[in-house]
């Protein structure tokens, strides 16, 4: 056996001791769903329209009264997402009668019933918190986006 | 007292009812309950069940337990509990005691044994104010006095102070069962559960709500 052979020799071992090192790490990675995730899959809302920080938006919210539901609309600025899966929710925000009213929604919860996004917004930040600073009609427009992608 | 379950912590997460509230629930695995002794007033002198709960090595158990194990037909269990029965109270068949034994709207007392802390002050350990930070305070998190005068003369009992925290026992009470997943073999329970995941937890019907839990047993049988 010369030099060369066992050059080789070695680089073959290091090679399978590497892959005997890193090979469980990848089956972890490709492991099947756990069973949390299995739950919070099972609520993710694929039935929403998709809509962006800047949107106007009308939310159909269902309101119960006693054991009759019925449909109530709120409409305003998405003035910002958070969380990801099952935790998603968003804020609308809305000048009603002169007061800034915010509501906050879980992205995937039944008591939503539509969205309609009613015009889409051109907006430069993820979170649009300088709105509720801002009076009179800077309050209330966003800038529209030009034709949609 | 109807029986229980014996089960592990999985984790946390968040479920949405039907009107859309959401609800944080800690998910228990309940997989393989098996029944490995019914204690009777005739024989043991109170009337009891013995369940079972998770895969155990069969060299990592003693002979004398094997043998308890072969007796109920078991293979070896890693985590054994007790569960009292009332006198008059029929007790099951030994061998698997599954999920269709708890009801959706339940509420349960859940027994497990919380996280460890470590030694800990009082600040942490009993909620003491402590201190001043500032203001040329050289105290700031000590427990302070913990006596009076020669009246009485000696330290109450129950005073707070350092010492070992957590890995306690705790019985946390009345949570509903928001979920059964039969296949999954999971059961989803309102709010916080003690333990890390993977430590054991033992469910027993509520001792509190036993009013509520008997109505949803009736509502149940009538339909």
């Amino acid at each position: 056996m010369n030099f060369f052979d066992l050059v080789l020799a070695i680089k073959k071992a290091i090679e399978h001791l590497i892959e005997l090192i890193f090979e469980p790490i990848f089956w972890n990675t490709s492991s099947a769903m756990t069973i949390i995730e299995t739950i919070e899959q099972e609520q993710l809302r694929t039935d929403l329209t998709p809509f962006e920080v800047g949107d106007t938006i009308r939310v159909h919210t269902r309101v119960i009264e006693g054991d009759k539901e019925r449909i109530q609309i709120y409409t305003g600025i998405v003035i910002g997402r958070r969380g990801t899966g099952i935790n998603a929710s968003f804020t609308v925000r809305r000048v009603s009668y002169g007061e800034g009213v915010e509501r906050v929604f879980p992205l995937h919860s039944s008591g939503i019933a539509k969205i309609e996004v009613e015009k889409r917004g051109s907006v430069r930040r993820s979170k649009l918190n300088y709105l509720r600073t801002r009076k009179g009609k800077s309050a209330t427009t966003v800038k529209e986006r030009a034709a949609d992608k | 007292m109807p029986l229980g379950i014996l089960g592990k912590k999985i984790g946390m997460t968040r479920v949405y009812d039907d009107k859309g509230h959401v609800h944080a629930v800690t998910v228990l695995e309940v997989k393989g309950n098996t029944i490995l002794q019914v204690k009777t007033l005739e024989k043991e002198g109170y009337s009891a069940v013995q369940l079972g709960f998770d895969q155990q090595k069969e060299q990592r158990v003693t002979k004398a337990q094997l043998g308890h194990f072969k007796k109920a037909g078991s293979s070896p269990k890693r985590f054994l509990k007790e569960f009292r029965l009332n006198p008059n109270e029929a007790a099951p068949e030994l061998g698997e005691w599954g999920i269709s034994n708890l009801k959706v709207g339940q509420f349960v007392d859940i027994i497990a044994t919380s996280k460890g802390k470590g030694f800990q002050g009082v600040v942490r350990r009993f909620k003491f104010a402590g201190q001043p930070e500032t203001h040329g305070s050289m105290m700031h998190r000590r427990n302070g006095a913990i006596g009076n005068r020669l009246t009485p003369g000696r330290v109450w009992k129950n005073m707070g102070m350092p010492g070992h925290m957590g890995s306690d026992r705790i019985t946390t009470q009345n949570l509903k069962i928001i979920q059964l997943r039969e296949n999954d073999g999971v059961i989803l329970i309102s709010g916080a559960v003690p333990g890390a995941k993977g430590t054991y937890v033992m469910v027993r019907p509520s001792k509190k709500k036993v009013a509520q839990n008997a109505k949803l047993e009736a509502a149940t049988k009538l339909s």
